[in-house]
């Protein structure tokens, strides 16, 4: 067979680039999420065939279809839902002042941990800050079959001492603090070491932490700071980002003015994308927002296309990303608060968890 | 005669198969971040579905076509995306260690619509027939060989001083 240029081309292409080590933690997040999406899946479907099976027999019996009644039958013979739907993974929150755990079966875990806030959690561990602001971190292991926490177990934090501010990187990788007097880190949870300090200033604020650098907010400006450089990011108004976030080169910033705007730092400056009518929160690999603007929707950054996210009985109040596609998040009504886990292409459930609880720091 | 795929767990089949796997895949999308994720998301979809596979000689394939499944997601959520003749830098991807010449008809290649590159890749790296690319990309023969064509001008007229031949025998 002729080996044509583009052939010879493509396989030196192909042979030439650096091949990175398998990151096993990120894979077996993908692997309960493509679990619970083919469940969820197969429970869609389960609900459809008892819906059809519903309508017709009540046509049988009573020759009358639509209306209320119809609605409460199809309601009454869909299949109990799981007591976490929602959840692929182990959601992490702040109830009563305690750090808790809700695991994909319903079970709740409390910590025994007084905790001012969870800085950030992946399947394997919780990152989140005590009562005297000092990192704290939590392992979990699971049972045979995956859903239920089997134990949670007390790690080595890699943070010494009090935080100003502390943040974990949306993929789970990077941690990012920064220390009382005024030097910024960032720690590679995959290499297990720091691999970059900045020196911010001690009125400086940790807004968010990435593989492309430390977002630090700093006396009104913002600036993502990697070695060697600095990349300024636009606020509007009477705004100090404290409340930004970066992820894949994109930075999110909630600005005073009531809207959030979307850069892109990729091209070594920030250049606005999107700007967002209400708070609006950054996906862990910025493919997506969710927008709370009275009510919450999700829009794919891609192509700005929106999605409504619906189940939410009430107005919403905190939300966070758990993987690109599921949503945490509180809302409360008349009738008291609760938490809620949302499959942003599908809708809200609401999680078995009494009483009020907190998401962020 | 035993089949030597037959007990093989899917972490062994991940160990061994990953560095070829991830070259298809930044071979696909241009880009070492993206082709990790496209790699993991295949990767997890293979995983779910491990024992249903019988032929695990042929998991390779599942796993390509799994990537394929997801570009093609990709490119319509992408296709209102504006190009530009900017191109991430080349040591962005770690730098490449290859012929000058290649590598500029590598970065004609990248700036391929995706769907295209992909033909390339299937018929001239992965060396599948112009009816098993059209199988795994879910088109006709035609649109490959159209595909191929029309790629195969653009870089023509992007490189003129490249021989490019019309098509493999």
């Amino acid at each position: 067979m002729t080996r044509t240029e583009i052939q010879t081309a493509l396989i030196e292409v192909g042979q030439a680039v650096a091949v990175p080590e398998i990151d096993r933690l990120a894979f077996q997040a993908r692997v309960r999420a493509e679990r619970r999406r083919r469940t969820t899946t197969r429970a869609l479907a389960a609900t459809g065939v008892a819906a059809a099976v519903v309508t017709a027999v009540g046509v049988g019996l009573s020759g009358t279809v639509g209306g209320a009644d119809d609605s409460a039958r199809v309601s009454d013979t869909t299949p109990q839902a799981p007591s976490a739907r929602g959840l692929s993974e182990t959601a992490w929150f702040v109830r009563g002042g305690e750090l808790t755990a809700l695991d994909p079966s319903g079970r709740l875990h409390g910590t025994g941990v007084a905790s001012e806030g969870v800085v950030g959690f992946t399947s394997e561990r919780v990152y989140a800050l005590d009562r005297e602001s000092r990192l704290v971190v939590r392992g979990v292991t699971y049972d045979d079959e995956g859903t239920g926490v089997a134990a949670l177990t007390e790690e080595t934090s890699p943070v010494t001492g009090v935080v100003s501010s502390v943040a974990l990187s949306g993929d789970g990788r990077w941690l990012g603090w920064l220390d009382l007097s005024g030097t910024a880190h960032r720690y590679d949870l995959k290499a297990g070491r720091v691999d970059l300090q900045v020196e911010v200033g001690r009125n400086a604020s940790l807004t968010d932490v990435s593989a492309e650098g430390l977002l630090v907010s700093d006396d009104g400006d913002l600036a993502l700071h990697a070695a060697g450089s600095s990349i300024p990011v636009p606020v509007q108004g009477d705004g100090y980002g404290v409340a930004s976030e970066v992820a894949m080169g994109q930075v999110l910033v909630q600005d005073r003015d009531g809207r959030s705007r979307l850069y892109d730092l990729t091209g070594g400056a920030a250049v606005l994308v999107e700007t967002f009518e209400g708070f609006a929160v950054l996906a862990p690999y910025a493919e997506r927002v969710a927008v709370l603007d009275g009510e919450m929707s999700t829009l794919s950054v891609w192509d700005g296309e929106a999605s409504p996210v619906s189940g939410i009985d009430g107005r919403v109040d905190m939300v966070r990303w758990m993987d690109e596609r599921t949503l945490l998040a509180t809302a409360h009504n008349a009738e008291g608060s609760a938490l809620y886990g949302c499959d942003v292409e599908l809708r809200c459930s609401v999680l078995p968890v009494d009483g009020e609880v907190n998401l962020g720091g | 005669m035993t089949d030597p795929w037959s007990g093989l767990t899917f972490d062994e089949f991940m160990s061994a198969r990953w560095t070829p796997l991830f070259r298809t895949a930044y071979l696909l999308t241009g880009d070492r971040h993206e082709a990790e994720d496209l790699l993991q998301s295949a990767l997890a979809r293979t995983c779910v579905r491990w024992e249903s596979i019988r032929d695990k000689g042929a998991a390779d394939a599942y796993v390509r076509t799994a990537m394929l499944h997801q570009m093609s997601r990709q490119w319509r959520k992408r296709r209102r995306e504006v190009p530009t003749d900017d191109l991430p830098d080349v040591g962005h991807d770690g730098g490449l260690d290859v012929r000058a010449d290649h590598l500029a008809l590598w970065a004609e290649i990248r700036r391929l619509p995706p769907r295209m590159r992909a033909t390339l890749v299937l018929r001239y790296v992965e060396d599948l027939t112009e009816a098993a690319t059209a199988a795994e990309l879910g088109c006709s023969v035609g649109t490959v060989k159209s595909q191929t064509h029309h790629a195969l001008q653009r870089l023509r007229a992007a490189l003129p001083d490249l021989q490019l031949v019309q098509e493999m025998s």
